[in-house]
């Protein structure tokens, strides 16, 4: 069960998406999500569509992987999208007792699980084509700035990158001592939510202490490997933006600007 | 040779302001030669990896002194300079890999000494030969094998280049399988790159491996020497609650039955050739 997460697991690839400077993905997922917001008609969302689905091809990563991806969100989809057919106005189509459906409300709720789905596969794109270590160097590097304000940049940076190291490691610990509770008769299927949240509190337990545990063996790890918090401390992959970042963040623009086009000159029907 | 690492005299306790007699080691003194190869055995709690860890100054003697290459480990000055030199290596590979890719893990502490970004990805690559672990390079740790994992452990030390590598119990939480890569790949990096080790342990099997063993009992050395001399001292071993390898054992045992069979032997193919020989000697007059 918590085998099947893909959230945040990286895919090695030699592909043009992979190669991208992960300081570039970073910036364009951001700006990408804001312009998949203000898509505010069809065309737009069209382009938007289309513009993904192309990324994600450049990605040279099976579909089936995105689509795993929007299945953890798939019940955020579906309430999402429900909620939002019975808000609407405009036109009715059919009622019921409280319920409205209305020409808005469908749109609104096409809208609401085009985006939520298109988000959800282009922020895969990121996790997918940056190594974890990529990532949090790029992190490290775009927040540099805030240095000023006295936070510990590189701090965050390093617990991202232990985080990052340690979720599956402690979800395959969870699945482990589930099933030793289970073993010695434990019930965490039946009953109510509260004895259900009951039952979690024996998994929880061992698991705070195996953590705790191995933090301490971490920590030993990295002191023996003369980690110093981050002082002098150089890089083997040096981040840098290349031609290939500068094609990106071009073609990016030029998708971006077609939808504000197209929000002026077509008429917005959200 | 000259001595790499002087121990002397070391008395340890985990709590300072504990005035009981709470030692974990005491009274050790020990000297490891370059390029040696040292299996440190000793039963659980015997002070053996209190001791690993007071040879790249992660522990301090309470009293007593440590020195690695003429450096006392308790000069915090020069404190990177012996962890640099003498590596160490945990029983839990899961624990000790800090990065989500293979090859960034093994970088890890040449990042940490500073060292230029083409120098490191030589030395990652070639230490990652070294321990046969390069087409892995890209690979996310949790998908290999625990032999596999501990391997690339080994990794990220060789790649800082260090003249020792202190190993505690790095097979205990692994399969045969993965035991004997670790193994194979412990005495190539002895044999080959000249690497000091120190095996802590507690199979002997391993130990016999060793060009020399250090028996440890209640904080205190109480045997050294050749593999062969510590293991013929079956029945000093077995009082200090310690088993010898089991093919020494079955020699040991046929020879208390009056068979006569070398005093000594270490592994199953000297056992094997040992009782042939007996087992000729045994046939030839009937066979007449």
């Amino acid at each position: 069960m918590v085998r099947d997460m893909t959230l945040g697991q990286y895919l090695p690839g030699n592909s043009f998406v992979h190669r991208l400077d992960a300081r570039s993905k970073i910036l364009l997922l951001i700006a990408y999500i804001v312009f998949l917001f203000l898509c505010r008609n069809f065309v737009s969302l069209l382009i938007m569509t289309l513009f993904s689905f192309l990324i994600i091809f450049l990605t040279r990563i099976s579909f089936l992987k995105y689509l795993k991806s929007l299945r953890l969100v798939l019940v955020v989809i579906i309430i999402t999208g429900i909620m939002n057919i019975f808000y609407g106005s405009g036109e009715v189509l059919w009622q019921w007792w409280i319920f409205t459906v209305t020409k808005g409300g469908l749109i609104n709720a096409a809208f609401v699980v085009v985006r939520i789905s298109l988000l959800m596969m282009i922020s895969s794109v990121l996790t997918y084509t940056t190594s974890p270590t990529d990532l949090t160097d790029a992190l490290e590097c775009l927040m540099k700035p805030l240095t000023i304000f006295h936070i510990k940049v590189h701090e965050i940076a390093m617990m991202m990158t232990i985080a990052l190291r340690f979720i599956p490691v402690l979800l395959d610990e969870t699945d482990k001592i589930m099933n030793a509770q289970k073993s010695r008769g434990a019930d965490m299927e039946n009953g109510s939510p509260i004895r259900r949240v009951k039952a979690l509190i024996p998994v929880l337990i061992p698991l705070f202490v195996s953590a705790f545990r191995r933090a301490g063996d971490l920590a030993t790890a990295m002191e023996c490997r003369c980690y110093n918090g981050g002082k002098n401390r150089t890089r083997m992959k040096v981040l840098h933006f290349s031609l290939r970042d500068l094609a990106a963040s071009l073609s990016s623009l030029l998708i971006f600007s077609a939808i504000i086009i197209s929000n002026i000159m077509f008429s917005n029907v959200i | 040779m000259k001595d790499f690492i002087k121990i002397r005299n070391v008395f340890f306790k985990y709590d300072e302001n504990d005035d009981s007699d709470n030692f974990a080691l005491r009274g050790v003194d020990l000297d490891i030669k370059k390029g040696e190869f040292v299996a440190v055995v000793g039963h659980n709690g015997c002070g053996k990896s209190t001791l690993a860890k007071h040879l790249n100054s992660l522990y301090l003697p309470t009293t007593g002194e440590v020195f690695v290459n003429g450096i006392d480990t308790a000069d915090d000055d020069r404190l990177f300079e012996i962890r640099k030199m003498v590596g160490l290596v945990l029983q839990n590979p899961d624990n000790q890999i800090v990065a989500g890719i293979v090859e960034e893990d093994v970088a890890f502490g040449c990042e940490n000494l500073g060292i230029p970004s083409a120098e490191i990805r030589e030395r990652v690559d070639n230490a990652l030969k070294a321990v046969d672990m390069y087409e892995y390079r890209r690979h996310s740790p949790e998908k290999l094998s625990g032999g596999q994992k501990q391997r690339v452990a080994i990794a990220g030390i060789i790649a800082m280049e260090p003249e020792c590598i202190v190993l505690d119990e790095p097979t205990a939480m692994l399969d045969p399988q993965g035991r004997e890569e670790v193994m194979n790949t412990i005495r190539k990096l002895n044999q080959e790159l000249g690497i000091t080790i120190v095996l802590i342990t507690h199979y002997m099997d391993e130990a016999v491996k060793a060009d020399r063993v250090v028996v440890m009992d209640k904080g205190k050395i109480i045997l050294t020497g050749k593999p062969r001399e510590v293991f013929s001292k079956v029945e000093f071993l077995k009082q200090h609650r310690l088993d010898v390898p089991q093919a020494t054992e079955l020699i040991y045992k046929l020879r208390g039955c009056g068979y006569e069979l070398p005093e000594c032997v270490l592994d199953e193919n000297e056992c094997a050739d040992s009782i042939a020989i007996l087992l000729e000697k045994c046939l030839k007059p009937s066979g007449k």
